[in-house]
């Protein structure tokens, strides 16, 4: 899954956002505007983030 | 006091890293942790202060040192630890985690890191190191150092040494002082040791490259390697509550990331360090084994030499890593271990 931080995920407090995931180098590139893909491990995300979250879908999950 | 029969082993402490909900305060019993593979390890003795001690008074009759000259200086104290230990991926994810906030396997370390640099109360993600039967003052007691801070890592692996499993060394401190009493972990996520059961070895690398800026990958033949990522952590402040001269937070710098390669001595190796490119002299280091790598994008050699060794030559490479100044976003170095 590819995604890309909506205004409302810079509201986001450190416990709800990727850093709680211990993925702080997404959470800086989201802050950056870039897009991230997300390994299945961190899969499921909470509602709360996926809400802050616009997601893109990879090319082979059109199909 | 009777003399001890107690006494204390490395053979029977099990050492483990705790993460924390509350600054100052050391793990709970239901703390995710992860049961470190040490092979050694080593921490700061309880009273590892110095003393502060007032200048001599001028004169005669008890210019001597009173109780009222000589103090323990607690206000600055820092302990140590430093855990040797295998490299299994969960370990290496857990130190990764505590020093740059990145411990999902992929474990990037970016230019923008730190996110924070004044670290206290919430803004805080310090571990515990909770030595199992560690404390020497009673038989299964153990020792918690509270609320550390990753201030050094290193992987390093040697294909001649200790059975090319690749090794972890890491440097916590703590302004906090140890705490004696058990935790007497139950429930949450525990990592055991019998769950890390593969280790990480340089008889299994399939592919060491340099590829300079401007050239093309060049393949070496790796007897080791070392990887060093370090940044400076600083007590702020004390608590004279309770004499316990607690910091009041930690103030972080900014990731040194060096590293050093000794590989045969060729035509790829002497092509490895040519920079092709002179209008932008880096490379790009990796070395992997399928799962676990280690990527540094934007390497710059540093003071190569010639080890002049019975079974052929050797170039030792040096590199400091950086990250592509276009964007902060840029990664400096990645230590993947899926």
């Amino acid at each position: 899954m590819i995604v890309k931080a909506k205004k409302e995920y810079k509201d986001l407090s450190d416990n709800k956002n990727f850093i709680a995931l211990g993925k702080t180098s997404t959470h800086l590139k989201l802050l950056a505007g870039m897009e991230c893909e997300v390994s299945k491990s961190l899969l499921p995300l909470s509602k709360e983030l996926l809400k802050a979250l616009e997601t893109k879908k990879i090319k082979s999950e059109d199909k | 006091m009777a003399k001890s029969a107690l006494f204390q082993t490395s053979q029977q402490t099990n050492v483990l890293i705790a993460t924390e909900s509350a600054f100052g305060t050391k793990a709970a019993t239901g703390a995710a942790r992860i049961h470190m593979p040490v092979t050694s390890y080593s921490f700061s003795e309880v009273a590892n202060h110095t003393l502060a001690v007032a200048p001599f008074r001028a004169g005669a009759g008890g210019a001597t040192q009173s109780t009222e000259m000589v103090k323990a200086q607690r206000h600055d104290r820092m302990y140590e630890i430093t855990l040797e230990f295998m490299g299994s991926p969960q370990a290496i994810d857990r130190v990764c985690l505590a020093l740059f906030g990145d411990g999902d396997g992929t474990n990037i370390l970016l230019g923008s890191m730190p996110t924070t640099s004044n670290i206290s109360g919430s803004t805080a993600t310090p571990v515990t190191i909770y030595f199992d039967k560690g404390s020497a003052s009673a038989a299964n007691t153990a020792l918690s150092f509270a609320s550390c801070m990753c201030t050094s890592f290193t992987i390093s692996g040697d294909i001649g040494g200790n059975g090319g499993v690749i090794i972890g060394s890491a440097t916590f401190v703590t302004g906090f002082n140890p705490d004696k009493a058990n935790i007497n972990f139950s429930g949450g996520t525990e990592t055991t040791i019998a769950n890390q059961s593969s280790y990480f070895n340089m008889h299994d690398l399939s592919a060491t490259t340099i590829t300079p800026s401007g050239g093309s990958a060049e393949d070496l033949v790796l007897f080791s390697f070392e990887l060093n990522i370090a940044r400076a952590v600083n007590r702020v402040g004390f608590d004279t509550a309770a004499n316990s001269f607690a910091p009041l937070g930690y103030v972080v710098g900014g990731y040194e990331v060096t590293g050093s390669m000794t590989v045969k001595r060729d035509a790829e190796s002497d092509a490895a360090i040519t920079y092709a490119d002179t209008a932008e002299p880096v490379c790009a280091v990796s070395i992997t084994d399928g799962t676990f790598a280690i990527a540094a994008p934007k390497a710059i050699i540093d003071q190569s030499s010639i080890n002049f060794d019975e079974d052929g030559f050797k170039s030792v490479i040096p590199f400091r890593c950086t990250y592509d100044a276009a964007n902060t976003s840029n990664a400096v170095v990645t230590v993947s271990t899926s």
